[in-house]
């Protein structure tokens, strides 16, 4: 083939591929909505519908300029996909789901079953599966109505918070969309989320201090501040942290930077089940009550203290969860992990679990006192 | 003449090909009705193989199969035994190009016609499976050069993301006591099948010679471990199951922080779209060459008339137009489902097909030595 019948081969293939992107479907960005933050609540009166919440993020050039827009469209529908149509003919702009990273679900929806909303949020292509997941308390509406004034982007202040990219709190348990599915799926565990809810003293000012604890689907049990950071202690490693405990009458608080959680599951005989954690912690003392000096000795005795008061008040909160019958730190699988009998391993969790006892070791290590002794 | 680096360099590309193709699939499905065990025995199946091909090819130096086939077999055997061998590569690719259709059409850009995207793909690769052997190796190498760093990358953070669940893989372990399926075991060697390609690509090589085996061994084990369980960890064993993708829905797990892209999926996308691309120029050049090498007059071949070497250029075009069709075909017909069982079908024949080529090859080792 000479180069000149090629060039004429590449000059038709050309014209042909311009052809092609003519046909495109494509929208350009200055055509498209963001939805940055979605809320689901029930409707009260009317039990088959949805009130579907969409935080819509208007493109400003400059997000410098400190200018922010945003919309919040409301929609009660019967399912998702078709209040996303819904909406579709209140706005001028094609609508896109893939900076969506928060999903609020109301309390009382949560409380009904997430199933719904959750698969259609798994299936939906361009939403992400890195999604943060909520439950809003008293509902998502209220919730995604409060712009915090440190926020500097439409609709980014919960995505932040719950991300722990801009604060870390631990007392946000933080997870991910895709954790909460895999976690529905699965047995042996069970979701959990953090909750938000409106600070009650402060206006405009959000809290997300608690840990919902769901079943497969729905809200059982929503831990107080304090549980919350107990069971973060259990689930991450190397949380930042604070931990107190009282030694003869005064207050000692520690700053945590190493910490790590380890469980095994024993059986010595049927009927006398338990679950063994082993924590490790370490860190620094951070503020005392007493403005007395401390010596080493008296330093080994708070670390003991520490030990006693920490195994206690993790064996409460362990009981406490699984008096609700949930499994948020996988108790389960690794049941089933460990054990080769696929057929029966299920049935025998399940009649092992409910009366399970927890010994709990704790092991402080206090390597410094700061700046004064 | 190309180094025998290149031969590792195809079996890498069509391993890796096989961590985001339908292998993954097939393995999680079969995940509790004995696929750990089928991976365990695919390993050393596939270095079995590798083994026995390469030492019998090497007798044959400069030599595709269809030089030699012509050599030690009768016009009316080999004949037909070179297109069946063409049609199962030609498969491969179908498989892989119409699949990744539907993952372009799914994950970046539904609003576009995927008979629009289809059409670019098979213009690019029907023009460079033109391309003579050795520069498609170069290309090759090229893209791997690329490539690998970032499926380095993206394997590292998968492993090392808190939210990746060992005790689900352990889980998923436990039912190692199951029989593997015939399917699973065919699935988990095509990780090692990218030798089949000295078929063609022999006639470069001086003599093949492969001494690291130990080096395909562990890479061929990383990756079909990681192809099962990567996503097991991340999505749960019995989640995993649940998603079409699931390399592509393990991967849209992950969170890039400090980048300028938050979704991996998107660099995940761009590394299987090189890969899947040159994977298949890759079968179609075999594929074309083997459909060629049924018309070739092989008695009168040696030094190559002028004439006849046009006349082979239009034939190959005329192939590689039935293959761009064979495929928009194909690409109509399918959805989600069939195009599972495609793979399914494919993956179970190309098993035998790759044990066929083996016994061939053997009786013509066996008749070279006789004539010898």
């Amino acid at each position: 083939m000479s180069l000149r019948t090629l060039r004429k081969r590449v000059l038709i293939l050309l014209c042909l591929c311009s052809i092609l992107i003519g046909g495109c479907e494509f929208r350009d960005i200055d055509l498209r909505l963001f939805i940055v933050a979605m809320g689901v609540d029930v409707v009260e009166d009317r039990p088959e519908m949805l009130r579907y919440t969409f935080k819509i993020a208007v493109p400003t050039g400059d997000p410098k300029s400190g200018e922010l827009k945003s919309i919040i469209i409301q929609q009660d529908s019967s399912s998702v996909a078709r209040a996303v149509r819904e909406i579709k003919s209140k706005v001028d702009k094609e609508l896109d789901f893939a900076h969506c990273r928060v999903l609020l679900l109301g309390e009382a929806y949560a409380r009904k079953g997430i199933r719904d909303v959750e698969e259609w949020i798994i299936r939906r292509r361009d939403t992400q599966l890195i999604m943060y997941p909520a439950v809003a308390v008293p509902d998502a509406r209220t919730i995604l109505n409060i712009s915090p004034a440190t926020e500097r982007i439409a609709g980014n202040a919960k995505a932040l918070a719950l991300s722990e990219e801009g604060t870390e709190s631990p007392y946000i348990a933080k997870t991910y969309l895709f954790d909460v599915d895999r976690r529905v799926r699965e047995s042996g565990i069970d979701p959990y989320m953090p909750v938000i809810t409106v600070d009650n003293k402060e206006e405009g000012v959000l809290n997300i201090n608690k840990t919902a604890l769901m079943d497969k689907e729905r809200v059982k049990l929503m831990l107080e501040p304090e549980e919350s950071k107990l069971l973060n202690v259990l689930m991450i490693r190397n949380l930042l942290t604070d931990l107190g405990t009282t030694m003869n009458g005064s207050r000692y608080e520690m700053n945590v930077d190493r910490s790590r959680a380890r469980f095994k599951i024993v059986v010595p005989e049927p009927g006398k089940e338990e679950i063994q954690y082993k924590l490790t912690i370490g860190g620094n003392l951070e503020e005392k009550e007493d403005y007395d000096q401390l010596t080493h000795s008296e330093l080994k005795e708070l670390e003991k203290a520490f030990n006693e008061s920490l195994s206690q008040e993790v064996t409460k909160l362990l009981e406490k969860i699984r008096e609700t019958g949930t499994d948020p730190l996988g108790f389960g699988l690794r049941y089933f992990a460990t054990h080769w009998n696929n057929n029966t391993e299920k049935q025998q969790w399940e009649a092992m679990y409910p009366h399970i006892t927890f010994k709990v070791e704790v092991d402080t290590q206090i390597k410094g006192t700061g700046y004064s002794r | 003449m190309v180094k025998n680096v290149y031969f590792y360099y195809l079996f890498l590309l069509n391993a890796l090909m096989n961590l985001v193709n339908f292998v993954p699939r097939i393995l999680i499905h079969d995940r509790f009705r004995g696929s750990v065990l089928g991976v365990m025995v695919a390993i050393p199946i596939g270095l079995v193989t590798i083994a026995l091909f390469v030492r019998m090819i090497q007798k044959f130096p400069g030599m595709g199969v269809p030089e030699i086939f012509a050599k030690y077999m009768s016009r009316w055997i080999y004949k037909p035994l070179l297109f069946m061998l063409a049609f199962v590569w030609f498969y491969a690719s179908a498989v892989t190009l119409v699949g990744f259709v539907d993952v372009t059409g799914r994950y970046i850009s539904p609003d576009v016609s995927p008979y629009a995207i289809l059409i670019g793909f098979l213009i690019l690769v029907s023009l460079s499976a033109r391309r003579g052997s050795e520069s498609l190796l170069y290309a090759l190498e090229i893209v791997l050069f690329i490539m690998v760093p970032l499926i380095i990358y993206m394997t590292y953070r998968g492993l090392s993301s808190p939210y990746f669940q060992w005790d689900a893989v352990r889980q998923a372990m436990t039912f190692m006591g199951h029989a593997p399926t015939l399917t699973s075991i065919a699935g988990a060697t095509y990780i090692f099948s990218g030798y089949a390609n000295l078929v063609i690509f022999n006639r470069v090589f001086e003599k093949v010679q492969v001494r690291r085996f130990w080096v395909i061994a562990a890479i061929g084990a990383l990756i079909v471990v990681m192809a099962m369980f990567a996503p097991i960890g991340l999505l749960g064993v019995e989640g995993a199951g649940y998603h079409v993708y699931p390399s592509f829905s393990t991967v849209d797990s992950l969170r890039i922080r400090y980048f300028i892209i938050e979704r991996m999926t998107y660099v995940f996308y761009v590394v299987y779209l090189s890969l899947s691309l040159v994977n298949s120029i890759i079968h179609w050049h075999v594929a074309k060459e083997l459909v060629l090498g049924v018309f070739r007059q092989h008695k009168s071949s040696e030094g190559g008339c002028p004439k006849e070497e046009k006349s082979q250029s239009r034939l190959a075009w005329w192939v590689l137009g039935i293959f761009s069709a064979l495929v928009l075909g194909a690409a109509y017909l399918v959805d989600q489902f069939s195009n599972n069982t495609m793979a399914v079908w494919f993956l179970n024949t190309r098993f035998f097909a790759e044990m066929l080529l083996l016994l061939l090859l053997g009786y013509c080792v066996l008749k070279r030595r006789s004539a010898a």
